[in-house]
């Protein structure tokens, strides 16, 4: 048996390693409209040479053969040929050497380099494509107005260890799959979330899909299968699936709904109608279709580029405008090129009907609530905007993304609130804020709402996307420039700090508050501002939790009870005098102890046998805390507390604010100076 | 406009009652076309067993 042939890159070599293969007959092979496309891509990759490995065993067609074909008196067996693409020119006398003598490192190196990809050739008669992985062209990699998903497929090419970054494409064979099941097959493949070696075959996809009963072989041959089915067979392979209904959407809406979703590499399957394109106003309807998609092209033209087993992987798909139909005016072409490597006119036109999306488990929010949300948050600063009298000439603008917590707060952590545009205080604010953020804890997935004003960017909406839609699912608000955040806010505050107002506007957009969360936004922007949480710590500082404990504060495993200890939650009758009467003036040793607690109460007792302001807490998190003494004759607090308040930058601006607390908690007229405690 | 300004006229800004009509005003009809929207996007049983043949 040949161990492999080699041939220079021609679409009759090409032809001919088919045929080769298991005996198709030539002209099959030649006039074949996905042979066509494959050899003009690679044409356009400048592929130069082609090795044909005529025995492949393949997983895939392994199982499809093991479910259907095995029992076919004429099958040809369970192996398949599998070809691989070269821009650079090889030779059987270099990769002879090479596998004899194993020395030439450089030329391993070189065939890495040029490795374009490789096909599965199936023992099929007609529909033989199997497995394909090529290499997506490099304008779609690099174009910052593109984005395409990909994955690195390794191959093992007779021990020489070659990788191509690709999403797997193969075509209908249309016994154990039909095009619905190789769009569900490739959005697996480009599913981030899923190991390759783990992606069932077609057949198997087909099988779950259906209504299977063990051992029946009349689910083939497969035709198509409805929406309900595609879903059970995601449903099987245990991801969350969202299904969009689009055929109402305009061609702006429904790219936006694709860029949200591969922005987040999630991949799509697109089904819709196929029309034949008779001349510029005239369409016929053919078939209902099915493909992949996994990039998109957004500038004055946007495109998309999808895997269409009816022509091959990556096809380029352009928005065509017309009246399709009484209520269709637009869809997608379906590109190829010609010799002289220029776009062919279409003669196809799919047109779409609903998209499905497959998402972690966990993911149970679809981008729906997100949209929505963002979208009315929009419209709330349009109509502010609009019946203040205010020209709408800073366009607020968003776009969204889902993300796992680990990437958010990496991104955040990475800010640099200076070059976003920040002065010193926006600064200080935003570096507060993300302090606050980095260090709550959140779900695994959100939907990040990226809001930008006049262009710039402004503040991050995060959505917890495990919520459900009744859920309050706004975990955050991440403020990337003070000025433009702020400008959001006290515009839309005018809504929010009066409930009457909020209630009344509210109850007049029911369907805004029941499909978004609007409220939860409005809600959490009162909190980030005015919770009583946010002011203790504005106050009187961040929790501490008391560093150490010396030992003469527990006893048998127990922590010491200050019974000097004194809890002031508010004004009472104790004055200030009787509390201080025991203090000796300008003496170091005489001193009570304080602190201000979680609650924000004032915790005073004295310091005995060395137990100090944990014994008055109670061990637990407190904020600022130090002593309170005579000296010259006139009281005065420092922040001496080695636990609680050795961490804080600046506790003397906490110390204002507790001399207030002070005067507040004692009835009598009395004086206290701060003293800066330096350790 | 600039962002300042923006800011300014924020925080300057007053809902009177005849504001708060027309935003109301404004809004329903964002959310009544919203609601229209919404309906033709709805999948119910039909959409999800509709047959789709080669």
């Amino acid at each position: 048996m040949t161990p492999y042939l080699i041939c220079t890159f021609e679409k009759q070599t090409l032809s001919n390693l088919v045929k080769e293969c298991f005996g198709s007959l030539f002209p099959h092979v030649y006039n074949k409209a996905q042979i066509d496309y494959i050899f003009r891509y690679l044409k356009d990759l400048k592929c130069k040479s082609v090795l044909l490995e005529p025995t492949y065993i393949d997983k895939d067609y392994l199982e499809d053969y093991n479910h259907y074909y095995i029992k076919g008196f004429n099958n040809k067996g369970f192996k398949t040929a599998r070809l691989h693409f070269f821009s650079k020119e090889i030779n059987h006398k270099s990769i002879d050497e090479l596998l004899r003598k194993n020395k030439n490192k450089a030329l391993i190196g070189q065939l890495n380099n040029n490795y374009l990809g490789f096909m599965i050739v199936k023992p099929l008669p007609k529909t033989f494509i199997g497995k394909t992985c090529l290499r997506p062209y490099d304008s779609l990699i690099e174009s910052s107005d593109k984005k395409a998903l990909l994955r690195k497929y390794k191959v093992d090419l007779f021990g020489i260890p070659l990788s191509v970054d690709s999403i797997a494409f193969q075509e209908q064979d249309m016994i154990v799959s039909a095009y619905s099941t190789t769009a569900l097959w490739s959005a697996l493949h480009a599913s981030k979330h899923r190991d390759l070696a783990t992606i069932p075959s077609c057949s198997e996809i087909t099988i779950n899909a259906i209504n299977y009963i063990p051992g029946s072989k009349n689910s083939f041959p497969n035709s198509s299968l409805t929406n309900k089915q595609l879903l059970r067979a995601i449903d099987v392979e245990k991801f969350k699936h969202h299904l969009f209904k689009v055929d109402n959407s305009s061609a702006a809406e429904f790219h936006q709904l694709i860029e949200y979703h591969i922005n987040s590499d999630i991949p799509i399957i697109l089904r819709g109608t196929i029309y034949e394109i008779e001349s510029e106003d005239k369409f016929v309807k053919k078939n209902d279709h099915a493909v992949t998609v996994l990039g998109y092209k957004s500038s004055q033209t946007n495109a998309l580029y999808i895997h269409n087993d009816r022509q091959g992987p990556f096809v380029r798909s352009k928005y065509l405008n017309s009246k399709i139909e009484k209520n269709i005016d637009w869809g997608l072409t379906f590109q190829d090129k010609d010799d002289s490597k220029k776009w062919k006119k279409a003669h196809e036109i799919l047109v779409p009907d609903s998209i499905i999306v497959l998402t972690k488990n966990k993911v149970r929010l679809s981008c729906e609530y997100a949209v929505n949300t963002a979208k009315f948050i929009q419209e709330l600063y349009d109509t502010l905007l609009k019946v203040n009298g205010i020209d709408k000439t800073l366009q607020l603008t968003f776009s969204i993304k889902l993300k796992e917590i680990s990437e958010i707060r990496k991104e955040v952590l990475e800010y640099d609130f200076q070059a976003l545009g920040n002065d010193n205080f926006g600064v200080t604010y935003c570096q507060n804020k993300r302090l606050k953020f980095l260090t709550n804890s959140y779900s695994k997935h959100h939907w990040v709402l990226e809001f930008k004003l006049d262009g710039a960017n402004s503040f991050n909406i995060l959505i917890d996307a495990t919520d459900i839609p009744q859920g309050d699912a706004v975990s955050a608000i991440i403020c990337k420039d003070y000025i433009r955040t702020q400008a959001i806010i006290e515009l839309l505050s005018n809504l929010t700090k009066d409930e009457n107002i909020l209630e009344s506007v509210l109850k007049d957009i029911p369907n805004y508050e029941e499909k978004s969360f609007l409220t939860s936004f409005l809600n959490k922007l009162n909190d980030e501002e005015d919770g009583y949480n946010t002011y203790l710590d504005t106050f009187y500082g961040d929790l501490r939790a008391p560093s150490y404990l010396k030992p003469e504060e527990f006893d048998r495993k127990k922590i010491n009870k200050n019974k000097t200890r004194k809890a002031f939650y508010g004004r009472q009758e104790l004055s200030f005098k009787e509390i201080t009467k025991d203090l000796k003036n300008n003496d170091k040793k005489s001193f009570l102890i304080w602190a201000i607690n979680q609650e924000g109460t004032l915790i005073i007792g004295s310091e005995i046998n060395n137990n100090g302001h944990p014994t008055l807490t109670g061990f637990k998190p407190a904020r600022i805390a130090g002593e309170l003494f005579l000296k010259d004759g006139k009281y005065f607090i420092n922040s001496k507390s080695g636990r609680y308040s050795g961490d804080y930058d600046e506790p003397e601006r906490y110390l204002v604010n507790v001399i207030r607390k002070f005067k507040e908690v004692f009835p009598d007229d009395f004086e206290i100076k701060t003293q800066k405690y330096i350790p | 406009m600039s962002v300042y300004d923006l800011l300014k006229a924020a925080s300057e800004m007053t809902l009177t009652d005849e504001k708060i009509s027309m935003l109301k005003h404004e809004l329903k009809l964002a959310d009544k076309k919203f609601e229209a929207e919404s309906k033709k996007k709805l999948v119910n049983e039909e959409f999800l067993t509709k047959i789709y043949c080669v």
